[in-house]
């Protein structure tokens, strides 16, 4: 996936839709945005659009003891909910904070003491998510399936192509195959110098984000940022 | 937290020492505490000290793992990863110093001195070793976490272990297990010193390696962990036990009291390092601007 | 209908729009249902699919026939928690306490509408039809029955955020083209795309706003040579800006002016065009002199350097269009702030030519607006309009509302019967503290809505509204060229109501020959002119004029007067305006300083240092609605007022601290967000904001809404819009936290 910052408009979008997409119990969220907001010599709003970067060297992957969080030959990094422990080691080794445990209490329902939606109900049959496992966005690896199984074309045609991405109204966010040096986002990553969240550690995230705008303003807003208190980290809410 | 905060502020670890978290720090010292208590009581042949130790992980630190899992009926899958997985690999070395500690116990008690038991006192300690260890390099292994991410780390932990491990002798030595009190005494003393110096190393590299190693230290020495850190591994952890370790060095002996105190102090101490370690392990921010 | 919707953008988006082995995935699934409709949880207007099993929503997702391309945004996609939120309202109340005491009894449909009827038809009896006055907030579909049920019973006491919104800018494009509607070209129907395009006070981008749709513009983006954004703040927009003009609030029209002064000095206007399509060129060029850039720099802090970069950029590398946000309209001086812009759009020619400001040619069901207008405002009914007399342009068709509110506190008030739709005019007018007094001076209140809000709790009766996932009905906003269908996809809860019915049942009563059998006879009617029934339409869902149907470059046809010209008196684009002339106003644009302001209230400004504004909208939140839909209120727990860092750095504030602001009339408390991209002397809070989950009947509405601290004294004199987006305050720590 390649992420265009100097498209997307922070509008939320993408979070919302994938909430929809996998029936997200209310206190989870799988794509996050990351608001930099710089202001001095090179002012800019910048939001990157976060989710799982389906690292090709995942460390989820390998501290996990039990093997639930796996590999697919695709790329697609994915929790096996019936075989997670809910160590929560993989939550804390993944750099980038994209899994989220689901604990009791993120799991109260969208309107906690009342009945269940219908929507919710629904999304028990169609899409379960087990209390006490941790859990992370797949990429709708359900979709793609869905859609090649169909002879549609990820990144091309709707049905093979994630939530987020379709309801984008910036287009900001593009999909394909990166193993493939003709699809739209290799050209994009090549043409527009794709670069992705924190190379050093190795991880090889296949997320890129291209035309970012933060320079060194940027970084003193993060360094000043760090002077203040800390604050607990964990979804939006 | 409000989205602009997320990851880009200082962003703490939580679920390995808030809310459940708890039982996991508890878990990481009863560890390197009842690793220790073995080592220290191969070393003096105690078996109280054994038996102990062996409490200590089976029924401690193993409940407090179990507890801590999202899904407890399933904790036996936590062993199937060990080639990759260091909390793998830690849980085994558990399952192994659970076993072999017993049947060396139940050898020791009933043929002492047999080869057998030699073997599995050899066994047992080596797994004891490693169950002192792995915790350091489960948190070793987190590259995003600076203050983590230090081969000091596993040192300390073992030393920690150990020097507890001193510590508890001291007062099985009191109360008549067969430990030679002056013994005890002394390697607790030097222990100390030297993991006060590790203490201190360790800060001074984590501070000055990067903004979030540096942000992980200020915060237990001025932020809000500055409480535990001085009182709990400075106070309670180091200056105290040591005064009373060289009070009794110079009187020559000192008050049982005045020495379960010190010891107690220890363990506390050692509690409040597992602690601040957890609670000020902190992510660099997730965009690097350049 | 696919292929219409392939003419627009298809170059680009063909790909996206290939839907038919889309849909074809939904034919192989038969036990599932999938109804095409159509989202106004904003202003709206984007294409949905829905998915629904055995009676429940389990997907709701874009539609990409649509002409919004399959796109949605958080607010649409969450209505699936709005629908079956606990706190709906189920049925007709009627209020047994003391007004605004919050206590309730459920009474039917017969007893609340006969009810309503009587109070309406005693207080005609005795004061008149102009004693009532219907209500509606902002376009949100239900326009049309407001209008029509308020003409059918003789009143035109309309009352609508119109004047603040959306209305200036339609009322004064009137006075140039005659129809009241200019666009953005974002279509490139015309062959070209804008390639200068100004931002001016709006964020199109999250706000899907009075007729364009976010995907259009941001697509347009594509082939625009230069973005020039013109707020305040930085936004996510102003970052890919060619030109950011960081202006000070209320100070817009002095901009303008000097651009046109520059334009015109520099030699840089479309002769041709100005030549034989404009009138006043002369006068303008004369009123214009004194806004040197120098002087608009003093005024606005911008550069003056910039101001002629702007002008040049947009004279030179035409064709250009100007996106108008409603932040300029929320201010005392809006009728000729919108003027100027006009002008500069007028003197740069960028008025119907492909890639410029168009005015869309709706679609052959004609316009929307006949299915009322058709029923005249009398004489009479216009001199019973509440305003009128003093507010030319803005209580024409519509009254004043702060004349409305000032007349119940004063106890002269024309208006005793009020009948509101939607709209929480209790918190969205200016001083919140006399709009709360007003109402309960009201004889007789009613209100249709979702949910307990402020509103509601002061009425005498509520009435339970349907959420747009409940109903069939015909949409339109704002986008003239289209109209979409609302289909029905789940059951409104207890006995809600579309507003829809809830119009044509209570008209039945009062004005039986202008209102109908049933609601699907009324949309036939609405239907007829495009031969179409309501079964015809609810298949199609979108009945568009779009591409090579719209015609550009209409004032040298027929379309709007014969032989060519403008639909004006002198047939020309008046950039000196002979109808203002004739209201007894300034025909030639000025600028004027907002009523508070550190140079008109310089006294005011010692005590109040820092300039307020209210106008910014929250990608999440609809204005007041939303904050009780919990994945749309996980994304901003509080109302957050934006500060500079150096700013709140004097004043003591740390990101994350709740703030008081205050003004002359009151103070309000939000979470200071800590912003550099906003103007160091200028703070901007959220507007229109309660607490839902807070304890009736204010919901907490006097703790954080701007409103608290906005005048309504002193008004635009077209419009009568007050500041409410540029005023003066003082910001302080709130010590006792939340
Ligand atoms: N200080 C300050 N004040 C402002 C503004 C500002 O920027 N600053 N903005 C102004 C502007 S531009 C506007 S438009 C106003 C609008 O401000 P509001 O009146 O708050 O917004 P609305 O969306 O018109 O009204 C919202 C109400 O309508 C109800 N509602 C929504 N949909 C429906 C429906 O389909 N049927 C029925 N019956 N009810 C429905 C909602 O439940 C909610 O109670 O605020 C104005 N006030
Ligand atoms: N998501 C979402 N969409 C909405 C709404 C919502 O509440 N939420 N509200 C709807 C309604 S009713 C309306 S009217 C529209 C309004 O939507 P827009 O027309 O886009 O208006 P705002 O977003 O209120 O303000 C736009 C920009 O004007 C800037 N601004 C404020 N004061 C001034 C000024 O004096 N001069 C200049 N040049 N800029 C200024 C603000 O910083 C802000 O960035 O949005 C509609 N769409
Ligand atoms: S949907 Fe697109 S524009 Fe909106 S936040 Fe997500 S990535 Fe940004
Ligand atoms: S981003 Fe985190 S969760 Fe996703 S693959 Fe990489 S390490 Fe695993
Ligand atoms: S929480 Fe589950 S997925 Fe994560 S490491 Fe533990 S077992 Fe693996
Ligand atoms: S790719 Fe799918 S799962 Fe991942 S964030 Fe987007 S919608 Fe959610
Ligand atoms: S932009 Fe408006 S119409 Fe489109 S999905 Fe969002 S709320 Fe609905
Ligand atoms: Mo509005």
């Amino acid at each position: 996936m390649v992420v265009d910052l100097s498209r997307c408009v922070r509008c939320y979008a993408c979070v919302a839709a994938c909430r929809i997409e996998h029936f997200l119990p209310m206190g989870m969220s799988w794509p996050r945005l990351v608001a930099l907001d710089t202001g001095g010599d090179n002012p800019a709003v910048s939001t990157y659009s976060v989710r799982c970067n389906q690292c090709k060297e995942a460390p989820c992957v390998e501290v996990c003891p039990t093997g639930a969080t796996q590999q697919r030959d695709d790329g697609i990094v994915w929790v096996d909910q019936d075989k997670c422990v809910g160590c929560r080691y993989c939550v804390i080794a993944c750099p980038y904070q994209n899994r989220t445990f689901l604990s009791k209490d993120k799991d109260k329902g969208f309107f906690p003491g009342k009945a269940l939606t219908n929507f919710e109900k629904a999304g028990k049959k169609l899409y379960t998510h087990q209390v006490g496992t941790t859990e992370k966005c797949n990429f709708c690896a359900e979709r793609i399936d869905a859609g090649l199984a169909q002879g549609l074309r990820p990144g091309i045609d709707r049905e093979a192509t994630p939530a987020c991405v379709n309801t984008c109204p910036a287009q900001a966010l593009t999909f394909g195959d990166l193993d493939n040096p003709d699809s739209e986002v290799s050209r994009l990553i090549r043409e527009r110098k794709g670069s992705q969240l924190h190379p050093e550690y190795g991880t090889d995230p296949s997320v890129y984000f291209i035309d970012g705008k933060i320079g060194q303003a940027g970084i003193a807003q993060v360094e000043d940022k760090l002077q203040q208190e800390p604050v607990p980290t964990g979804t939006e809410r | 937290m409000e989205i602009h905060e997320w990851m880009i502020n200082y962003t703490r670890q939580t679920e390995w020492i808030d809310r459940r978290g708890i039982f996991l720090w508890i878990a990481f010292y009863a560890g390197g505490l009842g690793g220790g208590l073995y080592l220290v009581s191969l070393y003096f042949n105690s078996l109280w000290g054994m038996f102990i130790s062996w409490l200590i992980i089976a029924v401690i630190k193993g409940g407090a793992h179990l507890i801590y899992l999202g899904k407890p009926l399933r904790f036996w899958r936590i062993i199937l990863r060990p080639n990759t997985s260091w909390l793998a690999r830690g849980i085994i070395f558990v399952f192994m110093f659970i076993i072999f500690t017993a049947i060396q116990l139940i050898l020791s008690y009933w043929l002492p001195g047999s080869a057998a038991e030699i073997v599995f006192k050899a066994l047992a300690g080596i797994a004891a070793l490693a169950v002192t260890v792995y915790t350091g390099f489960v948190l070793n292994t987190v590259k995003a976490v600076p203050f983590w991410n230090s081969t000091l780390l596993p040192l300390l932990f073992v030393l920690c272990g150990i020097m507890g491990g001193f510590g508890l002798s001291v007062i099985i030595a009191l109360n008549g297990g067969n430990v030679a009190l002056s013994a005890a005494e002394t390697g607790s003393r030097w222990l100390l010193i030297i993991n006060a110096l590790l203490i201190v190393i360790y800060l001074w590299t984590a501070a000055n390696r990067e903004t979030t190693g540096r942000k992980s230290v200020m915060e237990q020495m001025r932020g809000n962990l500055a409480p535990i850190f001085w009182i709990g591994i400075v106070a309670l952890g180091i200056v105290i036990p040591l005064a009373i370790a060289f009070s009794s060095y110079i009187a020559g002996e000192a008050s049982p009291a005045l020495l379960v105190t010190g010891v107690v102090c220890e363990v506390i101490g050692g509690l409040a390092l597992r602690y601040c370690v957890l609670k000020a392990g902190a992510y660099k921010p997730l965009v690097i601007v350049s | 209908m696919a292929n219409v919707n392939h003419g627009l953008l298809f170059y680009e988006l063909s790909d996206w729009t290939n839907c038919d082995n889309y849909l074809g995935k939904y034919k192989k699934m038969s036990d599932k249902k999938i109804i095409k409709t159509t989202c106004k949880s904003c202003h709206g207007g984007c294409g949905v699919l829905v998915t629904v099993e055995n009676g429940a929503i389990t997907h709701i997702e874009g539609n990409p026939e649509a002409p919004t391309l399959g796109t949605m945004c958080s607010k649409g996609l969450s209505s699936i928690q709005h629908i079956n939120h606990p706190d709906r309202l189920l049925y007709p109340l009627k209020r047994i306490g003391e007004r605004g005491e919050g206590k309730w009894q459920r009474i039917t449909w017969d007893e609340a509408l006969d009810t309503i009827e009587g109070k309406m038809k005693e207080s005609i009896a005795k004061y008149g039809p102009s004693s009532i006055a219907v209500s509606q907030g902002t376009g949100r579909g239900y326009n049309e029955y407001t209008h029509r049920f308020a003409r059918s019973i003789g009143t035109a006491n309309i009352i609508t955020p119109g004047y603040i919104c959306h209305s200036p800018r339609l009322g004064l494009y009137g006075l140039v083209t005659g129809y009241g509607r200019l666009y953005c070209d974002y279509h490139g129907w015309g062959g070209e795309f804008p390639k200068t395009q100004i931002s001016w006070a709006k964020q199109l981008e999250i706000s899907s706003a009075d007729g364009e749709m976010a995907v259009w513009f941001l697509n347009s983006l594509k082939h625009v040579k230069n973005l020039i954004v013109i707020d305040p703040r930085e936004t996510a927009l102003s970052s890919r800006a060619t030109l950011w003009l960081q202006i000070r609030p209320g100070t817009d029209a002095a901009l303008a002016l000097a651009m046109i002064n520059v334009i015109i000095n520099e030699g840089l206007y479309d002769k041709e065009f100005v030549e034989n399509w404009t009138y006043g060129f002369d006068k303008l060029k004369e009123r214009v002199q004194e806004y040197t850039p120098e002087h608009a720099a003093e005024i606005t802090w911008l550069k003056a350097d910039d101001i002629i970069k702007a002008a040049r950029l947009f004279a030179m590398d035409t064709p250009g269009c100007i996106q108008v946000g409603s932040s300029l309209e929320r201010q005392a001086n809006c009728g000729q702030t919108i003027r100027s812009i006009i002008c500069l759009l007028g003197v740069t020619g960028n008025i119907e030519r492909p890639g410029s400001m168009v005015a869309w040619m709706p679609p052959d069901t004609g316009l929307r607006e006949d299915f009322f207008t058709e029923i005249p405002i009398t004489p009479e009914m216009r001199k019973g309009i509440v305003g009128s007399d003093e507010y030319k342009m803005g209580a024409a068709r519509t009254a004043h509302s702060d004349t409305v509110i000032k007349q119940l506190l004063n106890g002269n008030s024309v208006i005793k019967v009020w009948f509101s739709v939607g709209g929480q005019q209790i918190l969205h007018l200016a001083n919140t503290r006399e709009v709360m007094q007003a109402l309960l001076n009201l004889e007789f209140l009613v209100h249709a809505d979702q949910f307990m809000g402020p509103m509601a709790e002061h009425a005498d009766i509520v009435l339970p509204a349907a959420h747009w996932l409940e109903i069939d009905d015909i949409y339109d906003m704002h986008p003239r060229f289209m109209i979409e269908a609302h289909n029905k996809t789940v059951d409104p809860p207890g006995e809600a109501w579309q507003d829809s019915k809830i119009f044509n049942e209570l008209g039945r009563r009062m004005a039986p020959q202008y209102w109908f059998e049933n609601v699907e006879k009324m949309l036939d009617y609405q239907l007829k002119k495009g031969n179409m029934t309501w079964q015809d339409f609810s298949k199609k869902v979108v009945h568009a004029r779009i591409g090579k149907d719209q015609i550009y470059y209409k004032y040298k046809t027929d379309y709007w007067r014969k032989g060519g010209g403008f639909p004006t008196p002198t047939g020309k684009l008046e950039l000196y305006s002979t109808v203002l002339e004739d209201l007894g106003y300034d025909p030639l644009p000025y600028f004027q300083e907002p009523g508070e302001s550190p140079y008109s209230t310089p006294e005011l400004a010692k005590e109040y240092p820092l300039v307020l504004s209210t106008g910014y909208r929250q990608p999440f939140y609809f204005l007041s609605q939303y904050r009780n839909i919990p994945w749309l209120r996980s994304f901003q727990k509080d109302p957050v007022v934006q500060i500079h860092p150096v700013t709140a750095k004097e004043l003591g504030i740390e990101d994350g601290d709740w703030a008081w602001i205050e003004s002359p009339r009151g103070r309000i408390k939000q979470k200071a967000r800590l912003f550099p991209g906003i103007h160091p002397r200028v703070v901007m809070a959220t507007a229109n904001c309660f607490y839902p989950e807070e304890p009736g009947p204010l919901h907490g509405l006097l703790k954080s809404n701007p409103n608290v601290l906005t005048s309504n004294n002193h008004c635009d004199p077209m419009y009568g819009s007050p500041d409410l987006t540029a005023l003066l305050c003082k910001v302080y720590r709130a010590n006792d936290g939340k």
